[in-house]
């Protein structure tokens, strides 16, 4: 299996996040996670990322249980993702942003070398970056400082900036929030076209409905704290429970 | 028993002196989410100030503390409109600022009134009472009288008034504050003035104590800090029960360890509530920063 | 760092050093230029810890102090030499400050800066009433000079003050060079990346607790070993130069200087004592003045010297 998210549940305060939600994923492909406000999306979306902790429930990556491993530990397993917020490396530019994602982790290695000054960066990555930086039309400020840019032009950063490392797991938490409509298109040909290119599950958050049912092979779908249904997009979309899900 | 009393009666006087400061950097700190390190130097200036007053002015102990109150509050202001308004939002640029006040304060002092510690002799440093079989001086059981009735004139203050309402909804909620039509500025420079008159009132009131010294902030600036750790940041009855129990530990302290050590005690205490409950022992759980 | 960067300093340090030691420049240059390298030094320690992993300590006085105390009584009372001692006094710091780190890293902002306060007064403290070790506040007399030596032909004898100013000189160097390379690495980038968002550094891989942990162990190990130096210089380790001001000193250095930026430090420190010496002016007004200009600083140039010096040679290379 290569996700699995199994009877997760979590508690704030007396109120109930998540119920038992769970969902397994054997296939590579694009994946939708969609649900009404405070279904628990973006609880179980953290817990796949490392981010919160379940009170109870596993989640497991190529069957390996990962459901108490920090962020970077899941990162050095091949997962990585995007936040709804958008987060990048504000002072850095655009390149510096893209290479880093590609750098080693490891301290120990990071000290020894800082004094034999071997240069640590995988071959390929200058290479990958620059191509990236032209998929998200980006190119022309590869030497800026992040921080100039609109937000719709740091969501394509964050994003290509998670490619980088050509990720096994790559979690998009609503990619399509904030972005100008005319330039949704732009988004998901950049998103399908870096799966195609590389692989591996897409598993993405996303609030607009049309953006995610036209990119998204298979469709779940949460609501109060469970998995109400699972499908290919135009299955779910006439699902009774979920249009009474939604309009209720 | 008798030791443990006459500690107890010290440590309540020391704690209202903690208290003072402890409150008056949680009143800024609820309105503009930042702690001014700079507290325990305006706390000392209020001490030179009343001092000035008091030796070369007016010799009225009442009219001395009246001015130090009112000197600080114009400090204040400045201060408020030079330093900490502009630096809004940037969190580490404004304590810094707060740390270059500290130097600016202590060596200005310094450099006015001289290095060495001045006379304040109050009458009310001699006089003394007898409790029982203890004897105190007037001025210690001044300062435990004159902290609780500022506790609770600004409780009542921040309860019962118009003003204190709004400065209460600021500290809790600032965007709703905002929401609802509160001038979210008036109330910082409000928290502002509140705050240094805490500080010039407890700064007059030490000040005949222990003599006027450049320092003299130093120490309850750390047991200010300490009594807000203890009470939990942000909260204002922590910083009251906070800093009474700072004075009442430190001051029992020295029944069973050296003297010297008090301030280990104290400083150590701050270490160990920090790391096993940094809410604070009265404090509310922070909020989750993502849920 | 450039290649042409590494040879200019490889050259120019030693040529320096030597330059210093042949005599000639006043003792009172002498003397500040110590100074301010026993300052420089713990600031190049504080600037990895603040600057790069934006960890605002407020104790680090108390690093500076365990080294210089680890000098003392190694020196002192068991008669070891100031070269065996230095890298003890390094690694006692440093120690101490990968333990700070350990226990204050979930600590966020105030809280995080009263620990260290606290953990600075403590240890001051200590210096001052543990008289069995320190002899309590008017602390360890008689600290040697580092024993001297010969090299490539030259009598170095550190008990002469042209010498000691040149070993001081020398050492900030080492340190300057060691803060340059850990920063100009991965690992520098990894501190970088937990500045400016430890989120996303967590989720890009980075391991923010070691990388904290790390900053703090070895911000203060450089920081003990600049203590070593300046009680060596001083002759006496004392609880008053370690005093919560002297650690909020430091902090203004670093930010006065440019905080982030690899001379940044030295900057700092070589303005705050020299500048006020060359002023004349008393000692109160001079901080006076370095607290002014911290608040301006904070409010129109938050990138401090270096970065300011950056900006003006930026604007001329462009205009050239």
């Amino acid at each position: 299996m290569l996700l699995e998210a199994r009877d997760l549940t979590k508690n704030f305060g007396g109120v109930r996040a998540l119920d038992g939600a769970g969902f397994a994923i054997a296939e590579a492909g694009i994946v939708g996670l969609i649900g009404p406000n405070g279904a628990g999306k973006t609880t179980l979306f953290d817990m796949i990322a490392g981010r919160q902790f379940p009170d109870a429930g596993r989640v497991t990556l190529d069957g390996r249980d990962v459901t108490g491993l920090p962020p970077e530990r899941r990162a050095a397993l091949g997962l990585a993702r995007t936040f709804q917020e958008c987060r990048v490396f504000p002072e850095w530019t655009l390149r510096e942003n893209l290479l880093f994602a590609a750098r080693p982790r490891s301290f120990a290695s990071a000290l020894l070398r800082a004094f034999t000054r071997q240069e640590a960066l995988p071959g390929g990555a200058a290479a990958r970056a620059e191509e990236l930086l032209r998929l998200a039309t980006l190119d022309a400020y590869a030497d800026a400082p992040a921080s100039i840019l609109s937000f719709g032009q740091r969501r394509m950063l964050e994003i290509a900036s998670a490619l980088m490392t050509r990720p096994r797991w790559l979690l998009l938490d609503e990619p399509a929030a904030g972005i100008n409509p005319g330039l949704l298109d732009a988004l998901g040909r950049f998103l399908r076209r870096a799966h195609a290119d590389q692989g591996g599950l897409f598993l993405i958050v996303e609030h607009n409905m049309e953006f995610i049912m036209g990119l998204a092979g298979r469709i779940i779908v949460m609501h109060q704290g469970a998995v109400l249904a699972d499908g290919p997009p135009e299955a779910v979309q006439s699902d009774e429970a979920v249009i009474e899900a939604y309009l209720g | 028993m008798l030791a443990f009393a006459e500690q107890a009666v010290n440590g309540l006087m020391m704690g209202s002196i903690y208290v003072f400061v402890a409150l008056g950097m949680m009143l800024i700190y609820g309105v503009m989410h930042v702690l001014n390190f700079a507290h325990g130097a305006l706390f000392m200036l209020g001490g030179y100030v009343a001092q000035t007053i008091f030796m070369r002015v007016f010799d009225n102990y009442l009219l001395a503390v009246a001015g130090a109150v009112l000197f600080l509050i114009l400090i204040g202001a400045l201060l408020e409109r030079g330093v900490f308004a502009p630096l809004r939002g940037n969190l580490r640029n404004q304590v810094i600022a707060s740390l270059g006040l500290v130097l600016v304060i202590q060596n200005t002092v310094v450099a006015v009134f001289g290095p060495n510690a001045l006379q304040f002799p109050v009458q009310a440093t001699r006089a003394t009472v007898q409790l029982g079989p203890l004897s105190f001086a007037v001025q210690h059981l001044l300062i435990i009288a004159v902290g609780a009735a500022c506790v609770a004139a600004l409780f009542a203050f921040l309860h019962l008034t118009k003003l204190g309402t709004a400065l209460r909804a600021v500290s809790q909620n600032p965007r709703g504050a905002l929401v609802v039509g509160i001038d979210v500025e008036a109330t910082h420079k409000l928290a502002f003035a509140l705050s240094m008159a805490l500080a010039a009132i407890g700064g007059a009131l030490l000040g005949p104590l222990f003599l006027v010294f450049p320092q003299m902030g130093d120490l309850p600036l750390v047991k200010g800090l300490a009594g807000i750790v203890l009470g939990g940041m942000g909260s204002i009855p922590g910083a009251v029960l906070g800093g009474l129990a700072i004075g009442v530990i430190e001051a029992t302290s020295t029944l069973v360890l050296p003297t010297d050590w008090k301030d280990v005690v104290v400083f150590c205490t701050i270490v160990v509530v920090l790391l096993l409950r940094p809410q604070g022992l009265f404090g509310l759980r922070t909020r989750d920063d993502h849920g | 760092m450039s290649r042409m960067a590494v040879l200019a300093f490889c050259l120019a340090v030693p040529a320096l050093v030597w330059g210093i030691a042949q005599g000639g420049l006043p003792p009172y240059l002498l003397h500040i230029l110590a100074l301010a390298c026993t300052y420089a030094i713990p600031a190049i320690g504080l600037n990895i810890m603040l600057g790069y992993a934006g960890l605002v300590c407020l104790g680090h006085a108390a690093f500076v102090g365990l080294g210089a105390y680890t000098l003392g009584i190694l020196a002192v009372d068991h008669g070891w030499s100031f070269w065996g001692a230095l890298p003890l006094a390094a690694v006692v710091a440093g120690v101490a400050g990968g333990a700070l780190g350990a226990v204050t890293l979930r600590l966020r902002t105030h809280f995080f800066m009263i620990a260290t306060l606290a953990f600075g007064l403590v240890l001051h403290a200590v210096m001052n009433n543990w008289e069995e070790l320190t002899r309590g506040p008017v602390g360890l007399p008689g600290i040697p000079r580092p024993e001297g030596f010969t090299l490539l032909g030259l009598d170095f004898a550190f008990r002469r003050l042209p010498d000691f100013a040149a070993f001081a000189v020398g050492a900030t160097a080492v340190a300057f060079a060691i803060s340059a390379l850990l920063i100009r690495s991965d690992f520098g980038r990894m501190l970088v990346a937990i500045r400016q968002d430890e989120t996303l550094a967590a989720a890009k891989g980075v391991n923010v607790t070691a990388g904290k942990v790390l900053a703090f162990a070895i911000g203060a190990a450089i920081a003990g070993a600049g203590g070593a130096v300046k009680a060596a210089f001083l002759r006496v380790s004392a609880p008053a130069s370690f005093e919560y001001l002297e650690g909020i000193n430091l902090v203004l250095i670093v930010i006065i200087g440019g905080a982030g930026r690899l001379s940044g430090p030295l900057l700092g420190a070589l303005l705050f004592v020299a500048l006020p010496e060359y002023l004349r002016v008393a000692a109160e007004w001079r901080l006076v003045f370095f607290g002014v200009a911290l608040v301006m600083l904070m409010r129109f140039a938050p990138e401090g010297l270096a970065g300011i010096l950056a900006r003006v040679f930026r604007r001329r290379a462009a205009a050239a």
